[in-house]
């Protein structure tokens, strides 16, 4: 009851109310993983779902993980306590010659609600940062923004430097200008063309 | 075969769904760098693509309908929003291009077609430069709709008088409401949101436009719009043109079956088969366009500017392939 509660207030985009039902979740014992979980990652799951379904749009998916990321705030101090581990890293960020980042930031919030690890390396971000990145996080996925065409040469490069580093570092790319055969063509492990399905594309990378 | 047309007669006929000479020809926005970077893959010096191509000159009347003082934030309160007001003053001439009286007179004359852009579209009349402000007026859409409501108001009824100034001394072919920020996948806002806020802030620039008696409206996106299609043609559009959009989502056979040619439809063809190869450009072309021709109300063209990326003899083989496959349909 409570928990779908704390999922009703963050599709409602009631941040103070996740946080207060959080709060008094953690009051009765409850385990701060099973809260994140069962209620504020299953809430920003229906909120991919009705994104998905053009339910809703980006108002109201930025809204609902900002609800979201209220509750986090609460969970975050039990969360370190418990040594609990992030879902995997990724490093993001909108690649070299290109400053754009309202794309890249939507997917930065929603990998984030997902449980993620988000290293936001921001944007004109060359090869070299974010390889050195990912080797510092040891991460699992770096993820790629671009809506200028004239940087997806950029991009190219960047999917080949983390091809030829080798191990189990994936790429996930996104933006105005890529398409899923443009991704599939370079050589990328995952094409997203929203940031809802920029989650599901992440955690199949880490689980598969 | 009809009389040989002005590129202006064309393209008022081509948007009356009525048969021109051949369908009018637009250059792609090609800019110097472009022009710089063909001069070295063999265009000759001195020699311009109008000169090699076939071409319809367009030109687009770019009024400023920025704030005449960029202000130091963009507001989000009623106060700040009178601010803004007073820097949106549209009998300030600096807001025309300059030497307008002279423009004006050239016009009257003219054989091309002359567009006017009439506003900037929700988030960059919204002052959306970056994710900051961008989650300000998400924020504001979802808990002061109020706000917006009267912020889109105060950008419409600016416009519509720029409009009114502009019309009442020129003879515009169409009208260009841009809309340069979306999602590929789609608009990011909803369509009921779209109709809710920006179409309805919209209207007065759509009573001027009426007033004056311009026949073509342009929806320009730069984002998957199809959903809002219904919308806009309710609002009184009858054209769209999708820039660099995900072409497959977008694909403007797919739109003339579903609206036929009360939708005039500018663009469609993929960029990415410009920068591809022959083959590419060769099947993009062939199977795209003589159907979207044969309906009317149509002028084929690449889906954005053609940047750097686009070697030049792709590019002379599609403007050579295109003239032919619109001349056989002639």
């Amino acid at each position: 009851m409570e928990t779908k509660a704390i999922i009703d207030a963050v599709l409602n985009f009631d941040q103070e109310k996740t946080a207060r039902l959080v709060r008094a979740r953690l009051d009765q014992s409850t385990n701060a993983l099973t809260i994140l979980d069962q209620a504020l990652i299953a809430a920003m799951d229906e909120v991919g779902r009705r994104f998905s379904t053009g339910i809703f749009f980006v108002p109201e998916m930025l809204m609902a993980a900002e609800a979201m990321h209220a509750g986090l705030e609460v969970l975050k101090p039990h969360l370190a306590k418990s040594d609990i581990k992030a879902k995997g890293t990724v490093i993001i960020g909108t690649v070299k010659g290109d400053i754009h980042d309202i794309g890249k930031n939507l997917v930065s919030m929603m990998l984030e609600c997902a449980g993620f690890n988000v290293i936001d390396l921001g944007v004109d971000v060359s090869q070299g940062k974010f390889l050195a990145a990912a080797e510092k996080y040891q991460a699992q996925i770096v993820a790629l923004s671009a809506l200028l065409s004239t940087t997806l040469a950029e991009m190219e490069a960047v999917v080949a430097g983390v091809g030829k580093r080798g191990g189990s570092l994936k790429t996930l790319v996104g933006g105005a200008p890529v398409t899923a055969s443009f991704a599939a063509e370079i050589g990328a492990d995952g094409y997203s063309p929203d940031a809802a399905g920029a989650v599901s594309v992440a955690r199949s990378l880490i689980y598969a | 075969m009809s009389k040989h047309m002005t590129s202006r007669e064309r393209f008022l006929k081509t948007m009356r769904n009525e048969k021109p000479d051949r369908v009018p020809y637009f250059e792609e926005g090609i800019r110097s760098d472009v022009i710089k970077a063909w001069r070295k893959q063999g265009l000759p010096k001195n020699t311009k693509l109008s000169e090699m191509f076939v071409t319809d000159r367009r030109e687009e009347i770019e009024v400023n309908l920025e704030p005449r003082r960029k202000p130091r934030k963009w507001p989000a309160s009623r106060n700040e929003l009178n601010v803004l007001k007073k820097s949106l003053d549209p009998d300030d001439s600096r807001r025309l291009p300059g030497k307008w009286s002279q423009r004006v007179r050239t016009w009257q004359s003219r054989d091309h077609v002359l567009m006017l852009r009439v506003h900037r579209g929700f988030f960059l009349s919204m002052g959306v430069h970056g994710w900051e402000r961008f989650s300000e007026v998400i924020h504001l859409l979802i808990q002061d709709p109020k706000f917006v409501h009267e912020a889109l108001a105060v950008q419409g009824e600016f416009a519509a008088r720029m409009a009114e100034r502009v019309l009442s001394e020129v003879e515009v072919d169409a009208v260009v409401f841009s809309e340069p920020i979306g999602g590929n996948d789609r608009p990011l806002l909803s369509p009921q949101m779209y109709e809710e806020f920006v179409l309805t802030s919209y209207q007065p620039v759509l009573d001027a436009v009426k007033r004056h008696g311009v026949e073509t409206i342009v929806l320009r996106t730069f984002a998957n719009a199809r959903i809002l299609i219904p919308s806009i043609l309710k609002w009184g559009f009858n054209c769209l043109w999708a820039c660099e959009v995900n072409i497959d989502a977008m694909d403007y056979r797919d739109l003339r079956r579903e609206f036929g040619t009360e939708l005039r439809l500018i663009g469609g063809i993929d960029l990415d088969a410009l920068r591809g190869g022959r083959e590419a450009i060769r099947r993009e072309v062939e199977e795209k366009v003589p159907p979207l021709l044969a309906g009317g109300g149509y002028i084929p063209l690449a889906d954005g500017r053609v940047r750097a990326d686009v070697p030049f003899e792709n590019y002379i083989y599609y403007r050579q392939l295109l003239e032919k496959v619109t001349r056989a349909q002639a």
